[in-house]
């Protein structure tokens, strides 16, 4: 059994280069939580590359309880050296270590991502994810030093056909077609022609170009009607084309906005974050000499003549594409290999950069969120709170009424924080009834959206999530905040 | 006893979760995840049912399954392995197909609820409705890459899988496969069927029936590898040479009217042995996997016999299906797929480049053959962890009976990532779950008592005009003109019940569907109603009985609801009949 085989069914989702980087990451995890273990549970079935468990404490009955990988045997012993066996045991492929310390040395080592659970860490160097399940209740932490997408993967991947700012040549290939004719050729006119013609009437008409939704998706559709005139409905096939993809005509600025939000830090040395820094400064110096960015390959299929569709793929986009990427390529000065800079360019209407801010921050003082109403909310609150009873008393509150007064008192404190007026009686009351358990099912669901995250992270694919996560097992309802 | 559950449920709720009977169908990469909850969450009592064996692909999230296991039964060895941990449970594991009939309504009926850990519709569907004749719940649970769902079926409350038709493959018009292939999975599917006309059984309906004639490669001597060569080379040129130039000529046939258009190319296995080009503009030397590159025509050609050869050789050859893990026939298909793109293509530089991107004809690697053909979905661990801890969430609602709380939950790669939304109601038209199927649990011995009961039966129930349905088809019509000519309704009348089986006992469940026809209509679901009696056997029964298990409750309601379309009086009796027979 070859090793590539085995991960057959997660190539598809991330590629072999993201593969890649999982199985050359190093993982960290602080605490053997049932909800940090499924984490990295999650994330040794797939093929990470080393792990490094750090936990004090020593296997007890309730960890046999609710924690998989803790087998009943093994009462008394480290917990994290039970832990990282009985994960290991999962893939050969993985390696690991183990260390029953209480404060672990992080300086000088290197990791792509800390998986931090029944503590907190306020490392700010590294990707890092911090968990708590309290009863039904879960909570994801995301935080990343840097977080810069390219491969961000949207589920519909926008086209750049420049309908709106035709380039020179597609200009003049929109210009050359008229939709009059027979038949079979207006019905075989793309679909790109049509909207810039479209685009066309309606300036001439109404003095402007469509902007506001009811100009863009009633009067406009209702002028790409108007231009196939007295066709029968069978030949309408391309029109129809063109309104559903009508938002193509318009001028797309993401990548603006996108452009706007990156910042460059000037770092030298290699990795990725070098190489999206040398991008991104090509990127703005290519808008500033041709208003536009360099054109992505990708083009779809659209109704029309064989020879037709070829003359603008090959002739038309496709020597623009090679011309925007040979100076594109210049301004990259060597310092970014050609594979990375087409990726780039593929990806660039959907590139995204997220600033995190970090748990220090979160602590301090927490963004303000206008979701009262969110159960979602109360629940950050209170597990808020709760950890800070527990800071004070180095226990959880219980259901007696001295605990329930107490952490009322701190709840108090804490929404004022937040702004909040204050949460209901019936919620206090429901975590006290917790008492700081865990239960297996709701650390099966964190761990399992937490690790999603965790190779988000790692890959550097898709984009994750901004920044906590607040789970109700009650409700099965989750719920994302910024905070 | 596990403390952390104490606290957290109310002792209710927790002897429930101890005392439950569950059914999980599926030990994939859902089923291992619900086995590790339920293992952690205080159940204890657990049936588990499985057909497959282990695969080596199974290993990335299968995380119960070792490299050893690969080959044994899931099933099996799933037990062992939760055993390893909790020698204190009752769990009952079954390697076998869901389809068998010995997993009648009665099977069923012994848990508490069902979760459904399948991969493929047909089994769900399947599953679906055996979980409504047996009114049980069912908590179903399906992920593909980062996204998800789990959504629960309770009978007439929530739409079943029945409600809408199939999404299963899609189909494609025959002359497209045979005559006018335009996309890779057109090329893939004839080369499917292709195989499993050549060495699986025979089958009316392949889409290839009566393209080859097949007694002379059945009968051949399976032991003389150079006369199966020649007859590899014979098949190949009949198939890629032959049949084409023959729709060069443009025949007025139906299936080569396309052809005229077409630019065809035949290639003959001598010409193909010389061909040595690559088709395909992608960059094959960064590909590391031999089967993930594009290879030179001829050795497509090569593989085809090679393969044609290896395959008949293979005992049990001619009851075969094409099986995207086994490697002959994946390789035998690969091949096949890119003879018939080269027949439709040819060459590929002078290839419109539209026949190259996307979805249009393009040659193939061995790997994307498989992929197409074997319809893989992407899957990780991590998914399925979120959607089988939810299952057990909803199960926990449906142990504590909190109907109202019940949802269908998404789960989603970005955005809020788990999403409720409210479990959609029954179809009004609906074969299996609208209010106008009442279904029934009925003793009987099937030694002592006479298919005329089940008539006398739907009588009692003042039903004037119907159909009986069993297993095979239509056994009784009270103005059917055909059965009646036929004698069938007399000749059923008087069977004795365990006549319906070809084999001894133990007997499985008969099942009969009675459609109440409406006079001047033609659909039943227009104005009648559907009863559904299903028969258990019990020997020391003597007078057909209905079973208090059915939930009398539930008909009843059902039964009621029909008052729109009907007298008052005939529901009344209806009602009185229905518990008159129960006990």
């Amino acid at each position: 059994m070859s090793s590539n085989d085995k991960y057959d069914r997660q190539v598809r989702i991330w590629g072999r280069h993201g593969q890649e980087k999982l199985q050359n990451s190093r993982v960290l995890l602080l605490g053997c939580d049932p909800v940090g273990v499924e984490t990295l549970k999650n994330l040794v079935l797939p093929g990470i590359g080393y792990v490094v468990i750090i936990d004090n404490k020593l296997v007890t009955d309730q960890d046999v309880e609710n924690n998989f990988f803790i087998p009943y045997d093994t009462i008394g012993q480290s917990r994290a050296k039970v832990v990282l066996e009985n994960l290991l045991e999962m893939n050969i492929d993985v390696k690991g270590e183990w260390h029953q310390i209480d404060n672990f040395n992080i300086d000088g080592q290197q990791f792509d991502l800390i998986i931090a659970n029944e503590k907190q860490c306020l490392e700010t160097k590294f990707n890092l994810i911090e968990l708590q399940t309290y009863g039904f209740l879960g909570r994801v932490r995301l935080y990343s030093p840097s977080c810069q997408i390219i491969e961000t993967k949207p589920m519909n991947p926008k086209y750049d056909l420049r309908i709106f700012n035709p380039f020179q040549e597609l200009k003049e290939y929109f210009d050359s077609i008229e939709i009059e004719g027979d038949v079979d050729y207006v019905a075989h006119i793309p679909y790109i022609v049509i909207l810039y013609k479209a685009l066309q009437k309606y300036h001439k008409e109404k003095g402007k170009y469509p902007s506001t939704f009811q100009e863009k998706h009633k009067d406009f559709m209702q002028v790409i009607k108007s231009l196939c005139g007295q066709l029968e409905f069978q030949y309408q096939g391309n029109f129809y084309e063109a309104i559903e993809n009508i938002d193509q005509a318009f001028d797309n600025d993401n990548w603006k906005n996108c452009l706007e939000q990156i910042e460059i830090e000037q770092n030298d040395g290699e990795g990725y974050k070098y190489k999206f820094s040398t991008l991104i400064s090509a990127l703005r110096q290519f808008v500033l000499i041709h208003g536009a960015p360099p054109l992505g390959k990708a083009f779809p299929d659209m109704k029309c003549f064989t020879q037709t569709y070829v003359h603008l793929k090959n002739n038309i986009y496709g020597i623009k594409v090679e011309k925007d990427f040979q100076i594109f390529k210049d301004l990259c000065q060597n310092k970014v290999d050609d594979e990375t800079i087409r990726l780039f360019i593929e990806n660039i209407q959907e590139l995204k950069t997220i600033n995190f801010r970090s748990i220090q921050q979160e602590l301090d003082q927490p963004n303000q969120v206008d979701d009262y109403e969110n159960d979602c909310y109360i629940w950050y609150i209170l597990l808020r709170s709760v950890n800070e009873y527990y800071r004070i008393n180095t226990k959880w509150p219980s259901q007696n009424q001295d605990d329930i007064q107490q952490l009322k008192e701190i709840v108090e404190i804490q929404c004022k924080l937040v702004g909040v007026d204050n949460v209901p009686q019936s919620y206090i009351q429901e975590i006290c009834r917790y008492e700081g358990s865990k239960l297996h099912m709701i650390a099966s669901v964190l761990g399992g959206m937490a690790s999603q995250e965790a190779v988000k992270l790692i890959t550097n694919q898709f984009v994750p999530i901004n920044n906590t996560l607040i789970y109700d097992g009650l409700k099965s309802e989750a719920s994302i905040f910024e905070f | 006893m596990n403390q952390t559950l104490k606290l957290i449920y109310s002792p209710e709720t927790y002897e429930k979760i101890t005392k439950s009977n569950i059914l999980i169908i599926g030990v994939g990469g859902i089923g291992c995840e619900l086995l590790k909850v339920l293992t952690n969450s205080g159940y204890r009592k657990m049936t588990i049912l499985d057909l497959d064996t282990i695969e080596a692909t199974n290993l990335n999230r299968q995380f119960y399954f070792r490299k050893e296991h690969v080959g044994m039964s899931k099933s099996l060895v799933g037990k062992e392995s939760v055993m390893r941990k909790h020698p204190d449970l009752d769990i009952t594991a079954i390697h076998g197909s869901i389809f068998d009939e010995q997993y009648d309504v009665e099977f069923y009926t012994q848990f508490d609820f069902v979760l459904c850990a399948l991969d493929n519709a047909l089994a769900r569907e399947h599953l679906g409705r055996m979980c409504l004749k047996s009114n049980r719940i069912m908590i179903d649970a399906g992920t593909g890459g980062f996204s998800g769902q789990v959504n629960v079926i309770k009978r007439f409350l929530h739409q079943c899988n029945n409600c809408q038709p199939s999404k299963g493959a899609p189909q494609f018009a025959v002359c497209t496969i045979r005559a006018s292939p335009s996309q890779p999975i057109h090329c893939v599917t004839y080369a499917m069927a292709l195989y499993n006309l050549l060495f699986g059984p025979l089958d009316e309906s392949n889409v290839l029936a009566g393209l080859l004639d097949l007694a002379q490669i059945q009968s051949c001597d399976k032991s003389d590898v150079e006369l199966l060569k020649s007859l590899g080379i014979r098949t190949f040129n009949k198939l890629f040479y032959d049949e084409i130039k023959q729709g060069l000529k443009g025949y007025s046939k139906e299936e080569d009217a396309n052809a005229i258009n077409q630019n065809k190319y035949p290639i003959s296995y001598e010409d193909g042995m010389q061909n040595h080009e690559v088709y395909t503009n992608i960059d094959q030397s960064k590909i590391d996997q031999e089967d993930d590159k594009v290879q030179p025509f001829s050795y497509y050609v090569d593989q085809f016999v090679l393969n044609f050869v290896k395959i008949m050789q293979t005992p049990g050859v001619g009851s075969f299906k094409f099986d995207k893990d086994d490697w002959d026939s994946v390789r035998f298909v690969a091949a096949t797929t890119n003879m018939r793109t080269f027949n439709f293509t040819k060459k590929f530089k002078n290839l419109d480049p539209r026949l190259v991107e996307g979805d249009k004809m393009k040659y193939l690697s061995v790997n994307q053959v498989r992929s197409l053909g074997g319809k893989i979905i992407p899957a990780i661990a991590s998914t399925n962890a979120i959607a089988a801890a939810i299952q057990i969430s909803e199960a926990q609602k449906v142990l504590e009976e909190r109907w109202g709380k019940l949802r269908m939950n998404w789960i989603q790669p970005t955005y809020e990532k788990i999403a409720p939304t409210f479990l959609p109601e029954p179809y009004n038209t609906c074969n299996h779950c609208s209010h106008r199927n009442v279904y029934m649990h009925i003793y009987c011995n099937f030694d002592t008592t006479k298919f005329a009961t089940v008539v006398q039966l739907a009588k009692s129930f003042g039903l004037n005009d119907y159909d009986i349905c069993g297993f095979s088809g239509t056994v009784y019509g009270l103005n059917n003109k055909q059965m009646k000519r036929d004698g069938c309704n007399e000749r059923n009348y008087n069977k004795i019940l365990s006549k319906f089986y070809q084999r001894e006992k133990p007997y499985s469940n008969l099942i009969y569907s009675i459609y109440e026809q409406t006079s001047g209509k033609k659909y039943y679901w227009q104005l009648g109603c559907k009863y559904e009696f299903i028969l258990m056997h019990r020997p020391d029964v003597e007078i057909p009985q209905i079973s208090k298990k059915t939930q009398l409750e539930d008909s009843f309601q059902q039964l009621r609801t029909l008052r729109i379309q009907r007298h008052e009086e005939l529901n009344q009796m209806r009602l009185s009949n229905l518990e008159r027979f129960s006990f």
